[in-house]
């Protein structure tokens, strides 16, 4: 029996003001965007090999082009239990029928319930708010005009190929949206579907207005990085549906069936900087959560004695799941982690945001991938009892090897042992400096008893979901348990290096872009691939959503939202199409009765609704974007994020006071960049300079956001650099560089070679 | 003498396949290197990143039952990591580790199945390719003690009685097909008894006024249709019940083979139980009652019908036949025609199943797809409205989107049509020698969707001599006003009761919207029904019951052969029942064979087809009360006793014997012989122990 599925599970599309140009968001990790054309149909390059990969991120105007979230329909069946992409024309079954595919309808339904959520505090409201948490726009009474809510779209691939998220309604809808006469930005829109030619649905999001309905001096205002009363933006979220049509030739009749489930869409702000991963994504954020909340892999995490015929927890069964919870769960401690797959990527990315921002670009490369550096991975990828033909360095050679500091001495080893595996100090400080948990608070570790590095800083030193205020505070980011799992058998020597097992070829290998950049083989790594290029930490609130995506209460399965199906699916049944007799090329939502406008509060037990995701969001999204480079921490004490030295005139305390000045996310919000200026001999010439200048880190600088946001640069990987991606970075080399900033936007382009270096042709 | 090169031995052959597949891949295999080739005794030791490529030899354990049992994850081939490797199965489909060879290219499949059938022979060193044989087992005989011979087999109950109904003991809605002929008969008499009501028209238990319910109430198109339904089924049958309350509403099946669901017109369209045919008695009577008089030919050939019990799914194809088969043709299709009222009361007479407005499968020519747009439901198409994840789309939307569900779209308005059927013989002056196709009107394209205004209900005197006589466009179960008249409406529904109980325990949290409506006429909501243990029955498609009795205990239960037909045998599940067991002084375990009436205590329980299964019983142990204390209570409470549960309460017992069953039915048998034993905590036989009301075989779809 056939399932259909929709993937990815969750699609990211992104703001542009362009209301013209579009592309497809990318679905590998670090991938830049793929150009489609007007109707959104992928462009292919010239020998059809694969996707053109998009080189311009504006339009001819210098306006940013939007992000599609494309989405589409995958089979389930015995011939591949993995899934594989539905086409229109394929046999099909389903509710007791079966014939061709001859249309997919989809439905969509976006709302923004940012102005009518509770205000954004830190952690507060991870697990419930209280009665009398503060609402945003607490002054309004009548709180269902803050809620942005266009109605449902839907449309097909036939006839009815477009739909607009904007005031009207489509004719059936009492849709709410705010006022007009916002300042500096009318909202009328929350964007638009359509399909491609081939049944696909591409999301647009909207198009980065932003305004304040107060009016009178010193208006519009933004006085807080997340809650602006009076405030709106276009950004939303909902669910998507499809229904698939199929002409029967049994009974000579349309018949219908709708997919297994809705997915979601999620808009954010645009991704400046599509090649440099996060310190910890999205992807990685939900596969830890799935694995630990979920049985995702009982053979990689589950009951304790059960690795060796690992059990299957059935999927929808919450009593054998919570059985299963409460049970002895553990990681596999046989679980031989991958290093260029799994370990490395990790590993990687650190020194990438040396490309970012000032104070790891003058520093002395703490995460130097050279051969002198901490972070060579051609030695902490060595197996223990592994010979490397290129290693270069004898045994007795490593206790000179400044980078191992006090870990070494601090660590005894036997001769034997460190001949047979001589890297595992590098890489047993490696792991040592990484944050554990409950070590969320440390900034180092100093001399406590069992101190495992000696006044260093803990890894990785980014801000966390709370540096702000005293409750829950979460100073620092720390990796997910899986990662700080797979590291610690890595620094154990529980590991596989693929290129010492011949699976991948160190001489063509991408050591230093470590991502996969073959499109997704099924729908899972489709929806993975989606996500990896999404903010996973910190969550204050964050970059495309905040800590609700690991809230296990709001998955109906591993990557799927649980959606309240009375708003997410179709209005009338597939049944009901069916006795209907519904000609496929209308689409049937005008019986549409609805007694109860978008909630302003959750129901987990019943499903999200439009609008539930992002409205934890800063309000407008400009002013907590510009304010996240860095965050002055006080770690004076671990568990304190502000202290009043002057209330007790504590003098001892004030002179003690600590504070240490902390990156949030520089690959969402870079801080420097090397700016693209011209070229010179066919090559670029680039010069190191503040990314947003000219927007400061105020507030007055967040209203400015509001207004400049789409003049910003996208950072883009070096396309005349040969061999960048087997040969380490040395530093702030120009692998890296930004284009298009507002003014120099013809420097984008200049040379048609450029295309054919982004997208090389196959080899022949 | 001449030098014969050697041959190749099997492990030869297992490294040249590997080494070829392996190619020149470097891999090192975790520092192990290509661990095919350093010889077989290495080979079964090689462990990659931990993991053991052959399972080492199968340990001989004791059980703590005495027996031995072979340790699970034995070393069979196909189980092994090297074949599962060599397969690209997880572990090494890539997430642990990619295919083995590594490096390599793939081993074909004929290979694979070399080696795996060598380790399945203990990966022998040195045997040669042309000497494998197949080792033939020698089965020993399993012992029979012949002790067993002075325990008498218990008979069945007699058939149509249940179990003796105890508190909280849920009663079985069987699989009409499945039911015998004393089992229909009784049924039948109920029937008539509701039929035989009508003639007081007030009488709300008549049949009439139970189909008049449907006509004014019915709920279709929505999620009540469910809910309502259930309801419906329960009333009626208590009504049935009033009458014999033995009597469980029977489910049509519709997608059994016999229905042949992808040609269905050829299948046998409706159950054999609801066609029409003629006993001897009322096939005199109709001979007696003709004028003219039948030809000696013509009488004999009456009584051939109904002696062979000829069938016939409607009274179209009936009066064809005698028409033209029989050559009796004094006979029109006027509603007035007198020989064709005789004819129909003998058919009304002989079975109160058949219903004369209902014309199956008829549809002037066509096929039900050709003519209404609509397919008879296959086993597949149940898979997929069972697999629907949510209420709406499985049973229908709640009021602000009104929404059939599949199943009551689909199968069931299906069904309704299927059943119902277009009168060929519709209009006047038509003559039994024309064939259907003749007199059909063209249908229109919609009929499908109207199916409910193509009936007409006014005026009508259901269930009268002059309305079974009429000539009506369509069967009555064609609409939703005039279905119930029709006694074929009550299985196919049960039947959809039975789909949305089955769907129930897929889905136990999904639920119509609006839980606290009313479903008129009755004062339940529908949240009353959506457990269907409150109307006290589940379903099965067959049941057996073998009376015990509770005056002395017993030692061994042995069965008469219960006989499995064919239509029983697609079950799901089979199941022994032990019914209404008091609670035991001690300890024991309940053994249950099938067809092997002299199993005992030494009888193996390994490898032995006939041993179906177990369960274990605490003993209460003795009595620390005083007299009285531990006697089994009353099987009902006495009025206004409302304690909890006497401690002593009986127990029902269950023992899943599906597997055994199966096989047992799969080589041949046709019959299935329960034998229970008692085992005792010393592994003897307990015959002083267990009590009981009796035990069932239960077949569960």
């Amino acid at each position: 029996m056939a399932t259909y599925k929709i993937h990815p599970g969750i699609g990211i599309a992104r703001v542009g003001n362009s209301d013209t140009e579009f592309y497809l968001a990318p679905e590998v990790p670090a991938g830049l965007p793929h150009a489609c054309d007007a109707a959104g149909n992928p462009l292919l390059s010239d020998d059809l090999s694969g996707p053109v990969l998009v080189k311009n991120f504006k339009d001819k105007n210098g306006r940013i082009k939007r992000q599609a979230a494309r989405f589409q329909v995958y089979v389930y069946d015995d011939e591949t239990p993995h899934g594989r992409p539905l086409k229109l024309g394929d046999a099909i079954e389903g509710g007791g029928n079966r014939g061709k595919l001859i249309d997919i309808q989809w439905r969509v339904y976006l709302a923004n319930k940012k102005s009518s959520w509770y205000e954004f505090n830190t952690r507060s409201g991870e697990h419930g708010y209280a009665a009398d948490y503060p609402r945003r726009n607490a002054s309004i009474t009548n709180r269902d005009r803050l809620v942005i809510d266009p109605g449902p779209r839907t449309i097909n691939s036939t006839n009815s190929r477009r739909a607009s998220f904007d005031r009207s309604g489509n004719g059936i809808y009492a849709a709410t949206f705010p006022p007009q006469g916002l300042k500096p930005h009318d909202i009328d829109t929350l964007g638009e579907i359509m399909t491609d030619d081939s049944g696909r649905l591409l999301v647009l999001g909207g198009l980065g207005r932003s305004g304040s309905e107060i009016a009178g001096p010193g208006e519009p205002h933004i006085s807080h990085y997340a809650n602006n009363d009076g405030w709106y933006d276009d950004i939303s979220d909902g669910p998507v549906m499809a229904r698939l049509a199929m002409y029967s030739d049994q009974v000579g009749a349309i018949r219908y069936i709708d997919v297994e489930y809705p997915a979601w869409a999620v808009v954010a702000y645009p991704r400046f900087v599509p090649q440099i991963h996060d310190m910890i994504t999205m992807d990685e954020v939900l596969y830890d959560l799935f694995l630990r909340e979920f049985a995702y892999d009982t053979g990689l995490y589950g009951r304790l004695g059960s690795f060796a015929c690992p059990e299957t927890v059935p999927a929808g069964n919450q009593t054998a799941l919570s059985q299963w919870l409460a049970s002895r769960l553990t990681w596999n401690k046989d679980f031989k982690p991958w290093f260029y797959r799994d370990i490395w990527p990790i590993l990687f990315r650190p020194n990438e945001f040396l490309y970012l921002s000032d104070i790891l670009a003058q520093s002395n490369f703490p995460h130097d991938q050279e051969q002198r550096g901490t972070f060579d991975p051609f030695k902490i990828g060595q197996t223990p009892g592994y010979v490397h033909k290129h290693a270069t360095m004898k045994p007795e050679d490593i206790c000179r090897d400044a980078s191992l500091g006090e870990a070494f001495t601090a660590t005894s080893q036997h001769f034997d042992e460190q001949s047979r595996d001589p890297y595992r100090p590098m890489r047993q400080f490696l792991f040592d400096l990484l944050r554990r948990s409950g070590e969320d608070n440390e900034f180092k570790l100093e001399d406590k008893v069992g101190s495992r590095v000696h006044n260093l800083p803990l890894m990785p030193l980014l801000c966390g979901d709370n540096p702000l205020t005293n409750e829950v505070a979460t100073k620092f980011l720390r990796l997910t348990d899986y990662q700080l799992f797979i590291l610690k058998q890595w620094a154990e020597g529980k590991f596989i290096n693929e290129m010492e097992q011949g699976w991948i070829n160190r001489e063509t290998y991408p050591v230093f872009f470590p991502y996969p950049s073959t499109a997704p083989k099924n729908g899972r790594e489709l929806d993975r691939g989606v996500l990896s290029n999404a903010l996973g930490g910190a969550f204050c609130p964050g970059g495309e959503l905040n800590w609700i995506i690991r809230n296990p209460s709001i998955y109906w399965e591993p990557y799927r939202i649980k959606a309240d199906r009375s708003l997410a699916d179709f209005l009338q049944s597939a049944a009901q199409a069916n006795a209907n007799r519904q000609p496929t090329s209308v689409i049937e939502e005008l019986s549409f009765s609805v007694n109860n406008p978008l909630s302003q509060d959750n129901d987990f037990a019943t499903g999200l609704q439009p609008g539930d995701l992002t409205k934890y969001m800063a309000v407008p999204w400009q002013a907590d974007f510009n304010e996240c480079t860095t965050n002055t921490i006080n770690i004076t004490y671990a568990d304190w994020n502000t202290i009043n030295p002057g209330g007790d005139n504590d003098q001892r305390l004030k002179r003690e006071e600590k504070m240490w000045d902390t990156l949030w996310w520089p690959a969402h919000r870079p801080l420097q960049s090397s700016e693209l200026t011209g070229f010179k001999d066919g090559q670029p010439v680039t010069a190191w300079t503040d990314w947003s200048r000219g927007i400061q880190q105020t507030y007055a600088g967040d209203l400015k956001m509001v207004e400049d946001w789409w003049k910003l640069g996208f950072i883009i990987r070096n396309p005349y650099m040969p061999n960048i991606d087997t040969t380490p970075s040395t530093g702030p080399d120009g692998r890296y560089y930004s284009i298009e900033r507002y003014g120099s936007e013809q420097l984008a382009a200049p040379d048609p070679q450029l295309s054919a270096i982004i997208n090389p042709g196959k080899k022949t | 003498m001449p030098t014969r090169k050697p041959p190749i031995t099997r492990y030869g052959r297992v490294r040249k396949i590997l080494n070829e597949a392996a190619a020149a891949s470097t891999a090192d295999y975790g520092g192990t290197g290509r661990f095919w080739d350093h010889g077989v005794k290495q080979l079964k030791e090689a462990a990659i990143h931990g993991v053991r490529l052959l399972a080492p030899e199968p340990e001989q354990t004791k059980t703590c039952c005495g027996h031995t049992a072979e340790k699970t994850g034995c070393a069979s081939g196909s189980a092994s990591m090297l074949v599962r490797g060599l397969k690209g199965e997880a572990p090494f489909d890539g997430s642990r580790f990619p295919r083995l060879p590594w490096g390599g290219k793939a081993v074909s499949p004929e290979d694979i199945e070399f080696i795996s059938s060598w380790i399945d022979d203990g990966c022998p060193e040195d045997d040669h390719l042309h000497t494998i044989e197949a080792g033939i087992q020698h089965c020993e005989t399993l012992p029979v003690r012949l002790s067993v011979h002075e325990i008498a087999e218990l008979d069945l109950a007699a058939k149509g009685a249940r179990a003796p109904s105890r508190p909280g003991e849920l009663r079985q809605r069987g699989n009409l097909d499945c039911m015998d002929e004393e089992e229909l008969k009784r049924l039948g008499d109920a029937f008539r008894y509701l039929y035989s009501l009508n003639d007081w028209p007030e009488d709300i238990r008549s049949y009439n006024n139970q189909a008049l319910i449907h006509q004014n109430h019915c709920q279709h198109g929505w999620e009540r249709f469910l809910a309502w339904h259930r309801a419906y089924l329960y009333e009626f049958e208590q009504d049935l019940q009033d009458y014999d309350p033995d009597i469980m509403v029977p489910y049509w099946d519709w997608v059994m083979p016999q229905y042949r669901p992808d040609c269905a017109q050829d299948g046998w369209i409706i159950p054999r139980s609801f066609q029409a045919f003629l006993t001897p008695e009322q096939a005199e009577k109709l001979i007696a009652g003709l004028n003219p008089s039948p030809s000696a030919a013509q009488k004999n050939a009456f009584k051939q019908l109904a002696e062979h019990k000829r069938l016939f799914t409607s009274q179209s194809v009936f009066f064809r036949y005698v028409y033209n088969t029989i050559g009796y043709r004094h006979v029109t299709p006027q509603p007035d025609d007198a020989n064709r009222k005789c004819m129909i009361d003998a058919l009304l007479a002989s079975n109160p199943f058949w219903y004369p407005l209902r014309f199956p499968a008829e549809y002037g020519g066509k096929t039900i797809n050709e003519a209404i747009h609509y397919h008879y439901p296959s086993a597949s198409d149940i898979q997929q409205i069972l697999s629907l994840n949510n209420f709406r789309d499985f049973g229908g939307g709640s009021i602000y989107d009104a929404s059939f569900g599949f199943l009551d779209q689909n199968p069931h308005n299906t069904m309704h049509i299927w059943t119902g059927g277009m009168n060929p013989y519709y209009g006047d002056g038509k003559s039994y020698e024309e064939s259907c196709n003749t007199a059909c009107l063209p249908v229109q394209h919609n009929t499908g969707e109207q199916r409910n205004s193509m009936v007409r209900a006014g005026g009508r005197h259901f269930h009268s001599r002059s309305d079974m006589y009429s000539q009506p466009q369509y069967g009555d179960m064609f609409s939703n006003l005039t279905a119930s008249y029709d006694p074929v409406f009550w299985p196919i529904h049960v039947n959809v009761d039975r789909l949305w109980w089955e769907w129930q325990r897929l889905n136990p949290s999904a639920t119509p919207v609006e839980l606290d409506a009313i479903l008129s006429p009755w004062n339940y909501t529908v949240r009353d029904t959506l457990d269907a243990a409150r109307f006290g029955y589940e379903y099965v498609r067959s049941s057996h019951f073998i009376p015990v009795g509770l005056n002395a205990p017993i030692g061994r239960i042995i069965s008469k052969p219960i006989p499995v037909n064919t239509l029983t045998q697609g079950f799901r599940k089979a199941e022994i029942r032990l019914h209404w067991v008091p609670q035991l002084i001690r300890s024991c375990f309940i053994r249950a064979f099938l067809n092997q009436p002299g199993a005992d205590a030494k009888t193996p329980l390994q490898g032995n087809p006939h041993f179906a299964g177990y369960l274990s019983i605490f003993g209460h142990g003795a009595c620390y009360g005083g007299p009285g204390h531990c006697d089994a209570p009353p099987p009902r409470a006495r009025d206004y006793d409302h304690r909890t549960r006497n401690h002593n309460t009986p127990r029902n017992h269950r023992i899943d014997v599906t597997d055994c069953a199966r096989k047992l039915l799969a080589t041949g048998a046709r019959e299935l012989q329960i034998t229970i034993i008692v085992i005792g905590a010393d592994y003897e036989e307990d015959v002083d122990l267990l009590k009981l009301e009796g035990v069932s075989l239960n077949f569960l779809d």
